[in-house]
């Protein structure tokens, strides 16, 4: 009882970000040209999701000189669909149309910013930073969740860099399991409205 | 010209804002026999700092010391809730973080957030400690968590004043483990599982009685270097 009691007023558990092993939410967006991008019409292909803030220091240097800089152009070229999301609610930082394209040409990124003004998406996701990562394999299934590495802003406080989305990509796409399928996210808060 | 003036005078007030927002200085003082070396930061109003796990999103606080130093001591964070329930650790208004030794001098960087995010940094240089920041070393040091052993079968139970409220913080790698707090009566019971993660990876308890507010600490939350 004692523990039960426990158990219901102050429990400590981690959840980092999606479920691994379980089917990726679907959805539907519109980027910043316009189009539309629907989750389960991507079936048969490798996609990854980048939380997106244009204005968040971490995601500056990520892509910047970071390793949002040379990852993603490294595997869409392998056939992997790379989408950015942008959950930030109106009037919030990195919010609004003109910021993301700008960003998007800035630095370069080939890839759709999709915009989740509403924060639905986000939380379908449970992403709660920006840059968080999902990767989905090509049966729609979550393979990884979580931090785009262990170097925040290219820090690992003298460890060693574990690139866990390029490891877990590098294993789905080989056909092996992912070592690392989930680590702490880290970076800013994803600007929701509420 | 008015143009430029103008963007002059915008970017002066961005750049004069954003040094306004974290305010840091390095105290020293001898006490009881040993030097104790603080930065003090000041912290804008609405802005919050980190503590040494930052939560769901934001970055510890990081020191690099020249000289002779042992690893930073936090005083006790409050816990933040973001929308979207991000939770972060960290302190607003003030806070004092101190090292036990004499370090020279201190490279402390930062990131302030309050719904964005700026970060910050400073190259401090440590005082003379004969100059002495006896006071404000001494309130710092009431901020530091009260150290308790660690309870090799991860329980703990601690006399606390009656309707006392518990927050658990925990370092980075005791994220993993299941932590459990909760008061009954006059008694603070806590459970960690796996009860082996104390030993290497800290928890920080926040107690807010009525007559007050404490922090206890069981392990060491500073990860290895």
């Amino acid at each position: 009882m004692k523990y039960l009691l426990f158990a219901l007023i102050a429990l400590i558990s981690p959840s980092w970000g999606s479920p691994v092993g379980s089917p990726a939410p679907d959805f539907t967006l519109v980027d910043t040209d316009g189009k539309q991008v629907t989750l389960s019409q991507l079936k048969g292909q490798i996609v990854v999701l980048e939380w997106f803030n244009p204005e968040c220091p971490f995601v500056k240097f990520a892509h910047g000189s970071g390793p949002l800089s040379y990852l993603p152009g490294v595997w869409t070229d392998k056939g992997v669909k790379w989408i950015a999301i942008n959950s930030g609610a109106p009037g919030q930082q990195g919010n609004g149309l003109d910021k993301n394209r700008t960003a998007r040409s800035l630095w370069s990124m080939g890839y759709p910013v999709l915009l989740d003004e509403t924060g639905e998406v986000g939380r379908l996701y449970d992403a709660k930073t920006t840059p968080q990562m999902v990767v989905i394999d090509k049966d729609g299934i979550i393979r990884y969740a979580g931090g785009l590495d262990n170097a925040p802003m290219g820090k690992t406080e003298g460890n060693a860099v574990i690139p866990h989305v390029q490891n877990a990509l590098t294993a789905v796409m080989t056909g092996k399991a992912v070592e690392v399928p989930s680590s702490k996210p880290y970076g800013c808060s994803v600007k929701y409205g509420s | 010209v008015a143009h430029r003036e103008g963007a002059v005078i915008a970017w002066l007030l961005a750049t004069a804002h954003a040094a306004d927002l974290v305010r840091a200085r390095a105290l020293a003082a001898r006490l009881d026999g040993e030097v104790w070396v603080g930065v003090h930061f000041a912290i804008a109003d609405g802005w919050h700092l980190y503590w040494e796990n930052p939560g769901d999103s934001g970055m510890p606080t990081r020191f690099e010391l020249e000289g002779a130093a042992a690893p930073p001591l936090f005083p006790g964070p409050h816990r933040f809730v973001l929308p979207g329930d991000v939770v972060n650790y960290g302190y607003e208004g003030e806070a004092t973080v101190l090292f036990r030794g004499e370090p020279d001098e201190i490279d402390v960087t930062w990131l302030v957030c309050r719904s964005e995010c700026v970060p910050g940094s400073a190259h401090l240089v440590v005082p003379d400690p004969r100059r002495s920041d006896r006071r404000a070393i001494r309130a710092a040091r009431k901020a530091l968590p009260d150290r308790l052993p660690v309870p090799a079968d991860g329980v703990l139970a601690l006399r606390v004043e009656p309707g006392t409220a518990v927050t658990v913080f925990p370092s980075v790698g005791a994220e993993e483990a299941v932590l459990v707090a909760a008061v009954e009566g006059r008694t603070l019971h806590f459970r960690a599982d796996p009860a082996s993660v104390l030993a290497e990876h800290g928890v920080v308890l926040q107690l807010a009685g009525p007559g007050g507010t404490r922090y206890v600490q069981l392990g060491p939350t500073m990860e290895p270097r």
